[in-house]
């Protein structure tokens, strides 16, 4: 059984990266353009989300040799929430206490080995490297030619207990549609 | 007297009820159909703007993560789901820096100058809601709102005042011909009423009663006049009749004058002509009756006068008139003689003369008469001849016996 995908164009479009500039980063002096729009992406679903112990910390860890992670650091975001980022090896991800885990450059079988892992525990997991999002991840990145946008694995994140704005989903549904 | 049933240069009864029923239901409909419209616009305007602030409320709700997200054609997209069509113009989702973001304007043909002209006068100032994600605000939602639903209230509002008013004009039209029958018919009725009474001098027509207060009163003082008209009128006949006789008759014997002599010989003279009969005419003058007068005075005179008439009357039939000309000179005309008549009522008159007159003072005197005569058509055809031959044959007695 196939798992329920929603695919959301995240609209931070390379060709206009005018978000990113207005939050103060100029893609002119970036190396590649992706790792702003990934760290504003992420902070933005993170904004989204709900964990059942609602924590006003959340604890990021980054798996693996992530490719456009460098700009997902600590500080203040919305909502009232601050991003404490951490590299994390694959083996400890699920004694880490994390409340996200960013998935790098891992083969599926790692990944799933994570996702498998972190099973029962109410962690969201961002997947990099996984556009058919078969990684049971909750989010999976896809990058494209001219903009960043996700695929979203429902019944994987019904699991994790995170709750994501049904806001963000219907942005989902409207992408698929 | 003129009555006119209608009057093609007038103004009509009917005509003046019409305008004034017009006037009055137009004045009714226009006023009930202004404050509908107008009360109807104040209440869809309040209700619009109600609508629009919910509708920028749910949109800036809805489109928060989108705007965060930075994915202005998703934005886009949930705002085409959201928004009611004819509630908003055109709908602006702002950036923090105040830029539009993204933006839905109604369709090209439901949108028109008109709508726009109307929107700005009843909304100046378009909805605005703030975008907030904790407690930050991260963008704003601007609405115009849109005037189609009142424009169409206001539509269909002037269709019907429309239609009212041409339902208006027919009703009017059917009123004022009900009103018309009921109002200009007794109206009529008495004008025909006065025309039967002027053309057939019949003053004993009346008017009926209608049943209606004024009408009634009206008909009353018609008929009050006609009463009166009647009145003068017989009046007016019996004074004439009484002139007419007292032109033809001699007061002191009531046999006809010299008037009443020329009238009735012209018209023996035609019934002989067309009957082809005999008439004849007597001339008589009195001998002798001056002195009676002169003796005895004008009352005396006066009653022998009157028995010189009661003889006369006595010495022809019935059907036969004798006229006193003046003085003392009487005619007679008889009618439908035949033989020797004539001179058989000469003989008569003759005979009654013999006996005396009864005068004052226990005298009495015998008055004879000179008689001439003339018959038609032996002795002439025409009033004139007759007359004077009758004359001059009485003179011609009265001769022989002063002669004697």
């Amino acid at each position: 059984m196939h798992p329920l995908l929603i695919n959301i164009a995240a609209g931070a479009s390379l060709a206009n990266a005018a978000p990113l500039t207005e939050v103060g980063l100029p893609l002119g002096s970036e190396a590649e353009p992706y790792s702003p729009v990934v760290a504003k992406l992420v902070s933005s679903i993170i904004v989204y989300s709900t964990w059942p112990q609602k924590p006003s910390t959340i604890d990021v860890c980054v798996v693996g040799p992530a490719e456009f992670a460098d700009r997902l650091v600590s500080k203040r975001i919305s909502g009232g929430k601050t991003l404490s980022v951490k590299k994390v090896s694959q083996s400890s991800v699920a004694a880490s206490d994390c409340h996200v885990a960013y998935l790098g450059r891992l083969s599926m079988q790692e990944q799933r080995s994570v996702t498998a892992g972190l099973k029962g525990q109410p962690v969201l997991v961002i997947a990099e490297n996984d556009p058919a999002c078969r990684s049971n991840a909750s989010i999976c990145l896809l990058f494209q030619a001219d903009s960043l946008s996700f695929r979203m694995n429902l019944d994987a994140l019904s699991r994790t207990g995170v709750r994501i704005d049904p806001r963000v989903l219907r942005m989902g549904e409207q992408g698929s549609s | 007297m003129t009555v006119r049933n209608t009057s093609p240069e007038g103004a009509t009864l009917r005509g003046m009820l019409a305008q004034g029923h017009l006037r009055m239901i137009l004045f009714a409909v226009l006023l009930a159909a202004a404050s509908l419209t107008l009360s109807g616009i104040g209440m869809l305007r309040g209700q619009a703007l109600e609508n629009v602030r919910l509708m920028t409320n749910v949109i800036s709700y809805s489109v928060e993560p989108a705007l965060f997200f930075g994915d202005s054609a998703a934005a886009e997209q949930v705002m085409s789901q959201t928004i009611i069509d004819r509630t908003v113009r055109r709908v602006e989702v702002l950036d923090a820096q105040g830029k539009v973001f993204a933006s839905w304007s109604q369709d090209q043909k439901t949108s028109s100058r008109l709508d726009e002209a109307v929107s700005s006068i009843l909304w100046p100032e378009p909805e605005v809601a703030a975008i907030m994600v904790d407690g930050e605000r991260i963008g704003t939602v601007r609405a115009m709102p849109s005037a189609a639903s009142i424009l169409s209230l206001a539509w269909s509002g002037l269709i019907i005042a429309v239609c009212a008013i041409g339902v208006t004009l027919i009703a009017t039209h059917i009123f004022a011909r009900r009103l018309q029958e009921e109002v200009v018919a007794p109206l009529n009725m008495m004008a025909g009423v006065a025309e039967e009474v002027r053309e057939k001098r019949d003053f004993s027509l009346r008017v009926a009663p209608y049943g209606l207060a004024e009408i009634d009163r009206l008909a009353s003082g018609f008929n009050g006049l006609f009463a009166e008209l009647k009145r003068w009128h017989e009046s007016l006949v019996t004074e004439n009749a009484e002139l007419a006789y007292q032109a033809s008759h001699d007061p002191l014997t009531g046999l006809g004058n010299r008037n009443g002599f020329v009238v009735v010989l012209d018209k023996s003279i035609e019934r002989a002509k067309i009957t082809g009969s005999k008439l004849a005419i007597f001339y008589l003058d009195s001998n002798g009756f001056k002195q009676v007068n002169d003796q005895f005075g004008h009352f005396v005179g006066d009653m022998t006068l009157c028995s010189i008439a009661d003889r006369l009357r006595q010495c022809v039939r019935a059907k036969d008139a004798v006229f006193r000309l003046g003085g003392d000179e009487f005619a007679i005309i008889l009618e439908g003689i035949a033989g020797d008549d004539v001179r058989q009522v000469a003989a008569r008159i003759d005979d009654a003369m013999r006996e005396p007159f009864v005068l004052a003072m226990q005298n009495a005197a015998t008055l004879s008469l000179s008689v001439g005569h003339a018959v038609f058509p032996d002795d002439g055809t025409n009033t004139a001849t007759l007359v004077h031959l009758a004359d001059e044959r009485m003179y011609a007695a009265k001769g022989r016996i002063n002669g004697r």
